[in-house]
């Protein structure tokens, strides 16, 4: 009798201990995007509950689990707005710190948590942003007409009553707290919409590429590798160094050349969702008044005999198809592989951006003969130089 | 004591039932028998197998399972292999129809497993995955347009190229000769 007694409690202790001691914190960083906006990811590997308290001078978040060991941090963050946070274990809770240069309103951050994501390896997330200082980055809130704009309706942050607020896992536990579950989802899809840079509206399309405004976007990064070959090679590499190339050879004949992204790295940061993402290399363009945007891809198919490039448009303005069309022609002109023609397609960067853009196809990963050529600096060079003459040929 | 004891092995077997249940779910998903066999048949569009940016028509007649037609099209599509070589299947591996709603407006909401929105396939086989979708849906004259969710949430994207915010209307352009 004993023995089962003793070994119910020991049972008993394993089960409830595999259910309440599960979550651990993982990771705790900021981050500063584009628009000014400092936002703290805290990494946990199970949902976890957290509150958010706004002190005099310091933001308070506290997360329900440990951290993965104790620790005592205090680190610089790139904004003067909140100059520092410390992340410190407390017992079964961590605790992140952010000082702060002035005192907040209640308008001024938002918290809300991400769940796993499992196509990107993330893990569950509660983010912490301030919002208090975001530039007016979205300047003309009004989209110039026939420019196409998101239809998500963009919402503003929720009036907080009180300075603390509570907020409750979003996953489908009972709920123990004052807010709703519905509430939290609702709240956890505004805060993610990212607000649309409009530029002037205003764009070149002759006298040549001297002087000419031009966004390259190498296609993924950083957290999202893109299209994978049978060999490893990785969309997000080659799209990188071709668009490399290209930014110097077109900067040579005078343009300027602004890039989505330098590095291997994602655009609106680790952490964001796709439409942020996308949006993110939208507001590059717009944000410096662009003539014109071009999209670099790596193709991929289920189908690996399928090669050859292709060039997309969105026909929003007259010289969405004279792009693709310039820079198809010299491409094909000048490999031996196929050409898939100038295609139209409902892709989100060459639709949303006001300016005439392209998204360029340079090959399949997914051919075995294609994934050789495209590691090879003879291909990436030429593919550049060809792009630039098309590009070129179009201002012309 | 013995409450204690009692307790403790109560709250035991509780937790180990409802282990047992979390388990158990998947069960409940067999088929009706069948007791009249009648046959169905609808259209399903596959991308050829050359990459152009075409779309064959392939025609599918299976038994009726008391399944809507656009259902079974749809399911058709992902589950089944094409019947010509001619035709490609682009269909990530382990995609499964969650379900798929028909709104009063024309709107169909087609509700995909995550492995559709696989990271690793290139546009052209995110346009035509979509495009073979939208297309064998707006077959049915029921459907105007569809909207493409994944486990039930609407999504900005498949893998970072279509743009999926609004539904998405029928492609001629795919269909021609």
């Amino acid at each position: 009798m004993r023995r089962i007694f003793t070994f119910a409690v020991m049972l008993c202790c394993l089960l409830l201990s595999s259910i309440a001691g599960a979550a651990q914190i993982t990771d705790a960083k900021w981050g500063v995007d584009a628009e000014n906006v400092v936002r703290l990811v805290v990494d946990a590997t199970e949902p976890v509950d957290y509150t958010v308290e706004n002190g005099s001078g310091v933001l308070t978040l506290t997360v329900d689990a440990p951290y993965k060991e104790n620790i005592n941090k205090t680190e610089k963050i790139r904004s003067s707005l909140a100059p520092s946070m410390q992340t410190v274990s407390m017992g079964d809770k961590t605790v992140i710190k952010v000082h702060l240069s002035r005192t907040l309103a209640a308008t001024d951050y938002k918290s809300f948590t991400l769940k796993k994501d499992p196509k990107t390896n993330r893990p569950y997330r509660v983010v912490l942003d301030i919002t208090a200082d975001k530039k007016a980055a979205s300047v003309s809130s009004k989209p110039a007409a026939g420019t196409v704009v998101s239809s998500r309706p963009v919402v503003g942050n929720k009036p907080v009553s009180g300075s603390k607020t509570t907020v409750v896992k979003t996953e489908s536990k009972p709920v123990v707290s004052n807010a709703s579950t519905s509430e939290k989802k609702q709240e956890e899809k505004q805060t993610v919409s990212p607000a649309a840079v409009k530029g002037s509206g205003k764009f070149e399309t002759k006298g040549g590429l001297k002087g000419k405004v031009i966004t390259l976007d190498p296609g993924h990064g950083g957290s999202d590798p893109g299209a994978v070959g049978a060999d490893g090679t990785k969309e997000k590499d080659v799209t990188l160094d071709i668009a490399k190339k290209l930014e110097a050879l077109l900067k040579k004949e005078g343009a300027k050349v602004y890039m989505t992204r330098t590095t291997d790295k994602d655009v609106c940061g680790p952490y964001a969702k796709d439409a942020d993402e996308l949006q993110a290399r939208v507001n590059v363009a717009e944000q410096y008044n662009s003539d014109l945007f071009v999209s670099l891809h790596i193709n991929s198919s289920v189908n690996k005999k399928i090669g050859g490039f292709s060039s997309y448009y969105y026909p929003k303005t007259q010289y969405d198809l004279k792009i693709a069309k310039a820079i198809q022609n010299k491409l094909t002109a000048n490999f031996g592989v196929d050409d898939l023609g100038v295609r139209e397609a409902n892709f989100y960067v060459v639709k949303r951006c006001s300016m005439p853009a392209t998204l360029l196809e340079l090959c399949f990963i997914s051919n075995p003969k294609e994934e050789k050529l495209m590691n090879s600096n003879w291909f990436k060079n030429k593919t550049a130089k060809m792009i630039a003459e098309g590009i070129e040929d179009y201002f012309k | 004591m013995k409450k204690l004891i009692v307790l403790l092995l109560m709250l035991c077997s509780l937790l180990s039932v409802a282990g047992c249940d979390m388990s158990g779910e998947s069960n409940n998903d067999k088929q009706p028998a069948q007791v009249e066999i009648k046959k169905i048949s609808f259209v399903v569009y596959r991308p050829t197998a050359d990459g152009s940016e075409k779309l064959l028509a392939e025609k599918v007649t299976m038994e009726d399972n008391g399944k809507s037609l656009p259902e079974n099209a749809l399911r058709a599509f992902i589950e089944r292999k094409p019947q010509s070589d001619k035709a490609a299947d682009i269909v990530p591996p382990g995609t499964r129809l969650l379900g798929l709603k028909i709104a009063a407006d024309g709107t169909a909401y087609a509700d995909f497993s995550k492995e559709i929105a696989k990271r690793d396939q290139g546009s052209y086989n995110e346009f035509m995955l979509t495009g073979a979708i939208v297309n064998t849906l707006t077959e049915f004259p029921e459907i105007k347009q569809v909207q493409i969710l994944v486990e039930g949430e609407k999504v900005t994207t498949l893998s970072g190229h279509m743009d999926l915010e609004d539904p998405l209307k029928r492609n001629k352009t795919l269909l021609q000769k």
